[in-house]
């Protein structure tokens, strides 16, 4: 029955799934981008193979805890502990349904306290409805600074013209009161500089320079920098760990194979021993070549 | 003589998540441990399952279909005795 779902369905009917089941434990999360953004009309139609879900902090160990209790599948392979190796979303599956569930811990370009941040939208949230039930959501004010982080993340810097036509389209959904809020949720959640061309190429005036987050913003910028290079990625984290979180982090990112892109966690689970161990050399010699260009480029930028 | 569970109006059950998408209708029941598979239906059921969300009555049911109008409602209460019995609708409270 499920194969025959359309993938619009599969994904309103999820959101219900997965607000009623952090509902059950009391878990405060609110539900971004996809269908959650176009029923807001932030978005355009299209189709969203993601449930996304932005979690209070505070509860993310208790609902990786329950989905797991559930049964949900972890999407990335049950070896990944994603939270402990600073990857700020787990994906899960509900056994037999098409869209994947990604439980964020925080927002990337979001640079305040994740749990203040969270506090901050949750204070404002609203609800929607999807497949007739409540779904909790950001106001839209603050589902726009969301949504432009996203379409920033996987940009290097100059080709954020790319991500400018849908942004322009959810400004413009946004009342003058809203924009105005856009700009005062970023600067709580200390995502102003980050968002600040944007903003500027929008119309809006983000006031002052906020220099609370020099850290965060320096490896905010560098991984925009260097999109898609997981040398720099792995190096970011290595940097944001507590020394003993490391020493997992190295063994992640050398060795665990389930993490390697060149097949998905499913095909190495049923990859032969040979392969695994092949894999892993080619997974060991590419990081150990990159660690040294991750440094450079680092050291390069001065940050 | 027919039950108030069997002339309606119902309400659609607030544990069920649904969507109507062209001429089918497709719904989950939202309870632990939230791994149900969705159940579809199609045309008839897809028809019916909208109308009884608007709040019809069985008599105001048999009216969405052509037919014989006694064939019509016992193939109507035969879906809602079975929805009913899925506790996927329940009563409408009538106070």
């Amino acid at each position: 029955m499920t194969a025959e779902l359309t993938l619009a369905e599969a994904t309103h009917l999820a959101h219900a799934v997965a607000a009623r089941a952090m509902a059950t434990e009391d878990i405060r999360v609110l539900f971004v981008k996809g269908p959650v953004a176009v029923s807001q009309g932030l978005r355009t139609g299209g189709l969203s193979s993601d449930v996304d879900i932005l979690c209070d902090p505070a509860r993310v160990r208790d609902a990786v805890d329950l989905v797991h209790e559930y049964g949900w599948t972890r999407y990335s392979g049950e070896q990944t502990d994603a939270m402990a190796i600073g990857m700020h979303a787990t994906a899960f599956t509900i056994p037999g349904w098409p869209p994947t569930i990604d439980l964020h811990a925080n927002f990337p370009g979001m640079l305040a306290d994740p749990q203040s941040a969270f506090e901050r939208l949750w204070a404002a949230h609203r609800i929607v409805r999807l497949a007739h039930h409540n779904i909790p959501a950001p106001a839209p004010a603050d589902h726009f600074v969301i949504l432009a982080l996203h379409a920033l993340r996987t940009l290097a810097p100059g080709e954020q013209t790319v991500a400018m036509a849908p942004l322009k389209t959810a400004w413009a959904s946004l009342d003058p009161r809203e924009r105005q809020d856009v700009v005062t949720t970023a600067r709580e959640t200390g995502a102003l500089e980050p968002l600040r061309e944007v903003l500027i190429e929008l119309g809006a005036e983000p006031g002052p320079a906020d220099d609370r987050f020099s850290t965060a913003l320096a490896q905010w910028r560098r991984s925009r920098e260097h999109v898609g290079d997981s040398a720099v990625v792995w190096l970011t984290r290595w940097e944001q760990a507590r020394w003993r979180e490391r020493p997992e982090l190295v063994w992640r990112a050398f060795w665990d194979i389930s993490m390697d892109n060149s097949r998905s966690p499913q095909e190495w689970e049923l990859a032969t021993r040979r392969e695994r161990a092949l894999g892993r050399l080619r997974r060991a010699r590419r990081g150990l070549a990159g660690v040294p260009r991750a440094i450079n480029g680092r050291r390069g930028k001065g940050s | 003589m027919e039950t108030i569970g069997r002339t309606g109006p119902w309400v659609i059950d607030e544990s069920v998540a649904w969507v109507h998408h062209d001429d089918r209708v497709v719904l989950v029941k939202l309870a632990p441990p939230f791994t149900a598979l969705p159940t579809r239906l199609d045309a008839t059921g897809a028809i019916l399952w909208s109308a009884i969300a608007q709040g019809e009555t069985l008599d105001e049911l048999v009216t969405n279909f052509e037919g014989d109008p006694d064939e019509v409602r016992r193939g109507i209460i035969d879906f809602v005795t079975n929805v009913l019995a899925q506790g996927l609708i329940g009563p409408a409270d009538r106070s």
